[in-house]
């Protein structure tokens, strides 16, 4: 819940209902508020705000602090709370559904390894391991990234890590399946800012 | 139904002894492994965050690769595990994004009715061919070795996967099977942190660090895995994680395929143990002649 003195009115009445399209999200109503998915998470200590003052937030339609919350970003995808929760909301989709509408405003060292993994696997059809690495290490800053080298050089020196990218047949037919679910997504972003701005 | 075998990526590179090992044990169970024609990545969980549809699309097309073999899909990660059977109950269901990644995947000719089943390799060997079996095809009991079962999160969860999301036994029973002495303890469904090791390393690194701390209290040699994420975690991230939190960890982490390999009698060499950044040897020892320290 919110506390009274948080409350500030809905910023987007329909933001609930724009998260609940999201694959795995649509039980998000249900939210009782009952805080399992809190008490289960393994990453709960480390969030600014638990996950379930994130369904709040969404629940209350303020989708600035919602989208906003550092928190959604140490979601591992561990499903504790979706196994968990009561009502069968699974909110570990709901974090994925937050992520993904909050990732084009957001540059950390998270959107830059995601973005290169999804990328690589959009124009190939496999995961360049490799490079998504290297472009989080080069996210992270020169200190931490030195700090993970050996765990890079280790994988490198053990046959473990591939430099060369793999590409596989069907690539063309991967890239046009990303490209209609792309399309569908803009049609959605679109009339979510319509009902948004009436 | 026959399997076609899903390696996914990690399989192809950091966790290519977990590949080696799934290949040659499956076959020592004659149930060998034939790989999935021209599979794709199923989006682990970086798809996601550019759209979680791209998730169950990417997983989709594999599963439709399946259904046109007529094979069910044999997996070995537990993360692909999960992307590609939560794949399956989302685009054969009728949500709104089910409905909406059907007809995205239409535009490609790609259709899934599910009628191929999502299996892991530990549920394929443990219900399908049963511990019977595996027990009298042991050559080499592991006795005297005393491990964890190490289930992670994918295995279980969400539910409805090849074992119980908090109290699974189905990997104890095994080594249990394979002669080890199986340690009971409070990390089988611990999360490793999985790819926030990447993002969000402090975080991750005091999961890393309960697991192996349960682990060794416990008093257990090693740790035995069946999803490459939380090898990589444990075992890559090990040193990393004693530098960060000041802690002297030295605990081997294997794959549960590397230990039957040893069990079934096939040549240690073969195994990959050393791959591992902490070599599983020193406390194999007695098990595993001729192969490096």
């Amino acid at each position: 819940m919110i506390r009274p003195e948080e409350w500030r009115g809905p910023s987007d009445p329909q933001f609930a209902l724009e998260v609940a399209a999201f694959p795995g999200a649509e039980k998000i109503l249900s939210c009782m508020q009952c805080g399992v998915c809190s008490g289960s998470c393994p990453m709960a200590a480390h969030m600014p705000d638990s996950p379930r003052r994130i369904m709040a937030h969404i629940l209350a339609g303020d989708r600035e602090r919602a989208l906003g919350s550092p928190s959604i970003w140490y979601c591992i995808n561990c499903y504790t709370c979706a196994s968990r929760c009561p009502m069968g909301i699974s909110i570990t989709d709901v974090m994925a559904a937050l992520k993904s509408l909050a990732a084009p405003q957001v540059r950390n060292v998270s959107t830059a390894f995601y973005s290169a993994f999804a990328q690589s696997v959009v124009a190939d059809g496999r995961a360049y391991e490799a490079g998504a690495a290297l472009r989080a290490g080069l996210a992270m800053g020169p200190i931490k990234a030195l700090g993970v080298a050996p765990v890079g050089l280790g994988l490198l020196r053990k046959g473990r890590l591939h430099l060369r990218r793999t590409r596989i047949s069907g690539a063309t037919q991967v890239g046009a399946l990303a490209r209609a679910v792309a399309a569908r997504r803009a049609l959605r972003r679109q009339s979510a800012k319509e009902a948004h701005h009436g | 139904m026959k399997y076609a075998f899903y390696p996914g990526c990690s399989l192809t590179g950091s966790a290519n002894e977990y590949d080696q090992t799934s290949r040659a044990v499956m076959a020592a169970l004659d149930l060998p492994l034939n790989d999935l024609t021209d599979w794709n990545c199923c989006g682990a969980t970086a798809a996601a965050v550019s759209d979680p549809d791209l998730t169950v699309a990417l997983s989709a097309r594999n599963l439709f690769l399946a259904e046109q073999a007529q094979a069910d899909v044999a997996v070995a990660c537990a993360s692909c595990y999960t992307n590609l059977r939560r794949a399956r109950e989302i685009v054969t269901g009728s949500t709104a994004a089910g409905t909406r990644v059907r007809s995205a995947l239409a535009e490609s000719g790609v259709a899934v009715t599910g009628a191929s089943q999502v299996r892991h390799l530990l549920e394929i060997i443990v219900r399908e061919i049963g511990l019977e079996t595996v027990k009298a095809k042991v050559k080499k009991p592991l006795a005297g070795l005393k491990v964890v079962a190490y289930y992670g999160c994918q295995l279980g969860r969400p539910k409805g996967g090849a074992v119980h999301p908090d109290n699974p036994v189905e990997l104890d029973e095994l080594l249990a099977a394979l002669g080890a002495t199986v340690v009971d303890w409070n990390g089988r469904t611990k999360c490793c942190g999985g790819a926030t090791m990447v993002t969000k390393e402090s975080a991750a690194a005091e999961l890393v660090d309960t697991i192996l701390t349960y682990a060794e209290k416990g008093g257990a040699d090693l740790i035995v895995t069946a999803c490459p994420m939380c090898h990589l975690n444990l075992d890559a991230y090990q040193g990393r994680v004693n530098k960060l939190l000041h802690k002297t960890h030295r605990t081997p982490i294997v794959y549960f395929t590397q230990l039957m390999g040893i069990a079934l009698g096939l040549d240690p060499k073969e195994l990959g143990f050393e791959k591992a950044f902490i070599s599983a040897v020193p406390v194999l020892v007695s098990h595993v002649e001729g192969v490096a320290k």
